[in-house]
């Protein structure tokens, strides 16, 4: 069963290349996705200047303040059910397609709530060795 | 029909032996859906078809799969019927090669284009080794309707004909 | 537009953790066409793939500091564009389903070139989804089996068992059985 890969005929493989055609983008193009990712990096750079400095005192509010309730509910619980199952990642799908997510859903740190998130919950669920993050 | 000749069951477990053994084919190998011959003296493979029967639109769902009896490994897993879980689901990958695993999905599609009736969800495919014929076992851990609330559902799983050396037919 | 940096992905990868921005756009102009295609593979109708060309490379750069390289950046980026353009498929409530060749604006075809032919187009566009998928990202994006597999998170024998399906189909289709003529 294991078949090598030269089982694609030479000349389909270009054939196939041909038919999904050339890329063709307008004038600026890479300009505008170059800039756009300048100005991400910028604010993501600004974001983890202020976020570091703010992060020890957070931290230590967060100890103090909050610390004897974080029993309450596993990372990624979202509903508060006690579970970290796909529940939460509906919650969390839901909440992204309507731009209503929490920052601090952002399971996989990059500083975006999106569909990254949401598959980090989900995978986490499913986990064999236990669900969660 | 019920007299015991004792030549004939000397016969008998002579070919049962042989077979056994590998000296005799048996059922000359099966075809797999690549249109290989699949020994039958080496694994084979077969396919589960997971179903969820719900109450209502369904959601997101989560269960557990896995292999009571028999040696059985994991190979592979696929969605299901309906557009709304046609794309793989979640799992371990840690599941393959093993005879547990955990698969959930979601949808956040409108609750109308959601299936509110008995759906093939997902495709658990395995590998059986040699030994005693296979059991599974198969439950729900949670489903839920668009609101993202619990709803009632049942499951059930079907092992289908074997698909293939470890491939399918998608 | 500026000479190719000569240095690798890996080098790329590192450069841009220890803080070097040119890194990045680096990686960017080489690897751009390649996700434009994937993008185009997989854009529902009414998105533009050069948008979801943007945001992958965005998705890749929030993964700065801290990417690790373990396999070709094609292996990452193809989830990652896969995953982008299927979202915005399910934001607009549409199927998520790979998009034609048939019909495809701008497939190269001309006098005197073997092919693309239209009925090759609709030969592959006949194949099931899974199958044809592997087939395209094994041919047109010159990925390994074991990358195609990473990429989708399928076993490699699910790998081998669509790719070789999807030639069996095509080589018993008159469509496209002249591409394997004097082959195997």
């Amino acid at each position: 069963m294991d078949r090598p890969d030269s089982d694609i005929p030479d000349g389909l493989k270009p054939a196939l290349r041909r038919l999904d055609g050339p890329v063709a983008v307008w004038p600026g193009f890479d300009a505008r996705g170059l800039a756009t990712a300048r100005l991400a990096a910028a604010r993501r750079r600004r974001m983890l200047i202020r976020g570091a400095s703010l992060a020890a005192a957070a931290g230590l509010a967060l100890a103090v303040i909050i610390g004897p309730w974080r029993e309450r509910g596993a990372r990624g619980d979202l509903n508060g059910d006690g579970a970290v199952d796909m529940v939460d990642a509906l919650v969390l799908a839901r909440a992204v397609d309507e731009s209503k997510a929490q920052r601090s859903w952002d399971f996989t740190g990059d500083g975006a709530v999106d569909r990254a998130d949401v598959d980090r919950l989900a995978l986490g669920a499913v986990r064999l060795s236990g669900g969660g993050l | 029909m019920n007299r015991h000749r004792p030549g004939l069951l000397a016969a008998l477990l002579l070919v049962l032996l042989a077979a056994a053994m590998g000296l005799v084919p048996g059922r000359a190998g099966r075809r797999g859906a690549m249109g290989d011959e699949v020994s039958q003296a080496g694994p084979r493979f077969e396919a589960i078809d997971l179903f969820i029967t719900p109450t209502g639109p369904l959601a997101a769902y989560q269960l557990e799969f896995r292999a009571r009896a028999g040696q059985v490994k994991i190979v592979g897993i696929e969605g299901g019927d309906h557009p709304a879980y046609t794309q793989p689901p979640y799992y371990d990958p840690a599941a393959m090669q093993q005879d547990r695993v955990i698969i959930g999905a979601l949808s956040t599609k409108p609750a109308g284009e959601l299936p509110a009736a008995r759906v093939r969800v997902a495709r658990v495919h395995v590998m059986i080794e040699a030994g005693p014929a296979p059991e599974y076992e198969a439950r729900l851990q949670t489903t839920a309707g668009p609101e993202a609330r619990t709803i009632e559902a049942n499951l059930t799983f079907e092992p289908i004909r074997a698909a293939a050396d470890g491939g399918d037919p998608q | 537009m500026p000479g190719q940096d000569p240095r690798t992905d890996a080098e790329l990868v590192a450069a841009l953790n220890a803080g070097e921005p040119s890194a990045f756009e680096a990686l960017y102009l080489r690897h751009r066409d390649w996700v434009f295609r994937v993008a185009r593979r997989y854009a529902p109708p009414g998105e533009d793939p050069a948008d979801i060309t943007h945001e992958v490379f965005l998705t890749l750069l929030r993964k700065f500091p801290g990417f690790r390289l373990t396999a070709r950046l094609t292996t990452y980026l193809f989830p990652i564009a896969r995953h982008t353009a299927l979202a915005r498929a399910r934001a607009r409530q549409v199927e998520a389903r790979l998009t034609p060749l048939t019909g495809r604006a701008g497939a190269v075809s001309g006098p005197g070139m073997d092919g693309p032919s239209p009925e090759l187009a609709a030969a592959v566009d006949t194949l099931p989804p899974g199958q044809r998928e592997v087939l395209l990202m094994r041919a047109v994006d010159e990925m390994t089996l074991e990358e195609i597999a990473l990429a989708l998170a399928i076993p490699l024998g699910t790998v081998k068992s669509r790719l070789h399906l999807a030639l069996q189909t095509l080589r018993s289709d008159a469509r496209a059985r002249r591409y394997f003529e004097n082959f195997g």
